[in-house]
């Protein structure tokens, strides 16, 4: 397989998800972009690195986690303002299913807004986490190859993480 | 067992990470034990909320991006097909050589004496030029501004003792 047919075929497999993991990780589109498309020049230029048989997704993630982590590094002191989005999730834009309740939506928006702001509660790997652990479901060895770390570490982390979010959002969440 | 499970060992009961053994005891406890039992629901809640919160906010690749991402990869192999270290590569080297080095070898057992002839022309044009100006300044002493013949037609001037 040539290096841009390789490419061509990771992007078609594995854009999204590596798209939707930097959205998550940045919480804005465009540094999801930058990140995305950083990780896939690097998958491109050390495509003979890859051995078939592995993780192609544990591979790509492992590499935006490493960018994503650098990055925070590297702002580190700056003032961050949040980007205004035009481009904000279109959760309810028309393809979401008729059969939810007008009712469930309204809680549902609520939820979601609030799992939002739990989320930047947490730290950069405390979010990664949860990230990787509940929302895409990766198992705890797969996280630790992912980020580079022992399974020791992201339990702990894990546990800490969703301390918080148990706090933070389980009193909504009853109330609704 | 203490009396009630932990939330740390709820979390990974939830996520399926407790060691088998572990796994089992904390089944077999929460089915006597409402407080146990209450709180993993709340913890598998919490999980199904954040699973389904990646799902509702999943978006889809912008076609923009993939197009920004092949076109940021294109220059880069553009300058790897470019890269002159590539040149070094054995197998591309090593064919080159060959071809230069056969090459040369051809050029030299095609024309044995060639540089061997050139070199003589030279010097019989080079001896019939001093000749021909010692003739000059024997005939014309005092022309030392005239121009002196060209190299061109000193060449010619090989043939001129055989005519005289």
């Amino acid at each position: 397989m040539e290096q841009a047919e390789f490419l061509e075929e990771a992007i078609e497999k594995y854009g999204k998800a590596t798209y939707n993991f930097a959205y998550r990780l940045t919480g804005n589109d465009a540094d999801a972009r930058d990140l995305t498309q950083d990780a896939f020049i690097r998958v491109y230029r050390a495509w003979r690195s890859f051995r078939p048989g592995t993780s192609f997704i544990s591979w790509i993630y492992r590499i935006v986690t490493n960018l994503h982590r650098d990055e925070l590094r590297r702002r580190k002191g700056r003032y961050l303002e949040e980007i205004p989005e035009d481009n904000s999730p279109q959760a309810f834009g028309g393809s979401r299913p008729l059969a939810v309740t007008p009712i469930d939506d309204y809680i549902n928006q609520g939820l979601d807004a609030n799992i939002t702001l739990a989320l930047e509660k947490l730290s950069p790997e405390q979010k990664r986490v949860i990230v990787l652990a509940d929302m895409e479901e990766y198992s705890y060895q797969e996280i630790a190859d992912i980020m580079g770390c022992s399974i020791g570490t992201v339990r702990s982390r894990l546990h800490r993480a969703r301390a918080l979010l148990r706090n933070l959002l389980l009193p909504i969440r009853e109330q609704s | 067992m203490t009396p009630h499970c932990s939330p740390e060992q709820l979390v990974d009961y939830v996520n399926g990470e407790l060691a088998a053994a572990a796994d089992a005891e904390v089944y077999l406890h929460m089915a006597d034990c409402s407080f146990c039992h209450d709180a993993y629901s709340s913890e598998l809640s919490l999980r199904e909320s954040l699973h389904n919160f990646g799902k509702a906010t999943e978006r889809e690749l912008p076609a923009s991006l993939a197009d920004a991402i092949r076109q940021a990869a294109t220059p880069q192999r553009r300058v790897s097909m470019l890269n002159w270290q590539s040149f070094w590569r054995p197998r591309i080297a090593l064919p080159a050589l060959g071809g230069v080095a056969s090459l040369a070898l051809g050029v030299l057992l095609l024309s044995p004496h060639s540089s061997g002839v050139s070199t003589s022309i030279a010097q019989i044009s080079a001896a019939a030029f001093l000749d021909r100006h010692t003739e000059a300044m024997v005939t014309m002493p005092l022309a030392e501004h005239l121009s002196a013949p060209t190299f061109e037609s000193a060449a010619t001037l090989q043939e001129t003792p055989d005519e005289e």
